[in-house]
C-alpha cells in the first residue's frame, strides 16, 4: 500500500502508515480512500444483486453500480460512516432513476421473471426426490414472482431473494419501512395463493 | 400428533397466527416476535394443523426464494468490474 510511488510517509522509526506526521492534505487523501474501501468493498455483491433487480439484467447492473461507486465516491466527504450499505443503496437507487430517465424503457424489469427462472443445475436438498421436487417448486415460484405485481414483486425479490432488511429495502424503493413491510407480506401471501395447488408431498392432510 | 382445536377461542389464535407468521418464520423481521408471542404461536402450532401447515407452506416458499438468490449471484466478471473501480478512485487514478 504505502509508498507505491516511492513516497513513504515521513516518521519516527517503527511508526505506523498514518501517523500524524503525514502531510495532512496527502494524510486526509488517505483517510478516505481507506475509508471508502472499507466501506464499499464488502457491499459490491449487494450492490449488484440489487441492481439487478432493478434492471433485469447483468449488463445494465455493471453500468448502474459504476455510476453509484462513482457518484459515492464523489460523496464520501459528506458521508458520516453508518451504515454504509443503506448510503450506497440510496445512491444506487438514484442512479436507477437517472437511468432511467436518460431513456432505457428497455430496463424496465419485466424481463425479470426470464431472468429469474431457474436454471436446472443447483440443489440444496439431500434426496433426488427431494432435489426433483424442489427444482419443479422453484421453477414455480419463479414464475409465480414473475407474474407479480411490479411493487409487490420487487419488494419480494430485494427481502427474500436479495436478502436487504426492511430498512434497506426501503431506502432503494424509496418508500417508509411500514410499506416494504406490507408489500412482502402481500406478495408473500399472492404467491402463497398462485402456488395453492403445489402443496408439500404428504402435506395438507 | 396434531389435535384439531374447536370453538371461537381457537379461531381467535388462527387469526393472530396468521398475522405473525411471517415474522415468525422469516430470518430478518421487521419486528422480530417477542418471547411471549413465540411462545404462544408454538403452542397453538402444536395443537392447530391448518396453522402449523400454514407455517410448513411459508418455510418452503421463503426457502424456493432463497434458491433464486443463488441463480441471481452476480457474474465473476461484474464483481471484478466493480471492484477493480472501488481500487481505481481510491488509488486517485479515475481509469
Ligand atoms: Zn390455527
Amino acid at each position: 500500500m504505502a509508498g507505491r510511488d516511492g513516497k513513504e510517509p515521513e516518521g519516527p522509526p517503527g511508526s505506523e502508515d498514518m501517523t500524524p506526521s503525514a502531510a495532512p492534505a496527502q494524510r486526509g487523501e488517505a483517510t478516505r480512500a481507506e475509508a471508502f474501501a472499507r466501506w464499499v468493498e464488502p457491499e459490491v455483491e449487494v450492490l449488484l444483486r440489487v441492481a439487478h433487480t432493478l434492471t433485469g439484467s447483468w449488463s445494465d447492473a455493471d453500468d448502474v453500480v459504476q455510476d453509484t461507486l462513482v457518484r459515492a465516491w464523489g460523496a464520501v466527504d459528506r458521508f458520516d460512516g453508518r451504515h454504509p450499505r443503506a448510503w450506497l443503496l440510496t445512491i444506487l437507487r438514484r442512479t436507477h432513476l437517472n437511468s432511467l430517465r436518460r431513456g432505457r424503457p428497455d430496463l424496465v424489469e419485466d424481463d425479470v421473471l426470464a431472468r429469474h427462472r431457474p436454471a436446472f443445475g443447483a440443489a440444496h436438498a439431500s434426496s433426488p426426490e427431494q432435489v426433483v421436487d424442489d427444482r419443479a417448486f422453484d421453477a414455480d415460484v419463479a414464475e409465480a414472482v414473475g407474474s407479480l405485481g411490479e411493487q409487490f414483486r420487487r419488494a419480494v425479490l430485494l427481502v427474500d431473494v436479495d436478502h436487504l432488511t426492511y430498512d434497506e429495502a426501503a431506502a432503494v424503493l424509496d418508500v417508509p419501512t411500514g410499506t416494504v413491510v406490507s408489500r412482502v407480506s402481500r406478495g408473500r401471501s399472492r404467491l402463497r395463493a398462485a402456488l395453492a395447488h403445489r402443496r408439500p408431498r404428504g402435506g395438507s392432510r | 400428533m396434531t389435535r384439531r382445536m374447536q370453538g371461537p377461542r381457537s379461531m381467535l389464535e388462527c387469526w393472530w397466527s396468521g398475522r405473525v407468521l411471517d415474522r415468525y418464520v422469516e430470518q430478518q423481521p421487521a419486528i422480530p416476535l417477542t418471547p411471549a408471542e413465540r411462545d404462544r404461536l408454538e403452542r397453538h402450532l402444536s395443537v392447530c394443523e391448518r396453522c402449523a401447515t400454514s407455517a410448513t407452506e411459508r418455510r418452503r416458499v421463503l426457502a424456493a426464494l432463497d434458491r433464486l438468490g443463488d441463480q441471481h449471484a452476480p457474474p465473476p466478471a461484474s464483481l471484478r468490474r466493480a471492484h477493480d473501480l472501488v481500487r481505481d478512485l481510491t488509488d486517485g487514478d479515475p481509469a
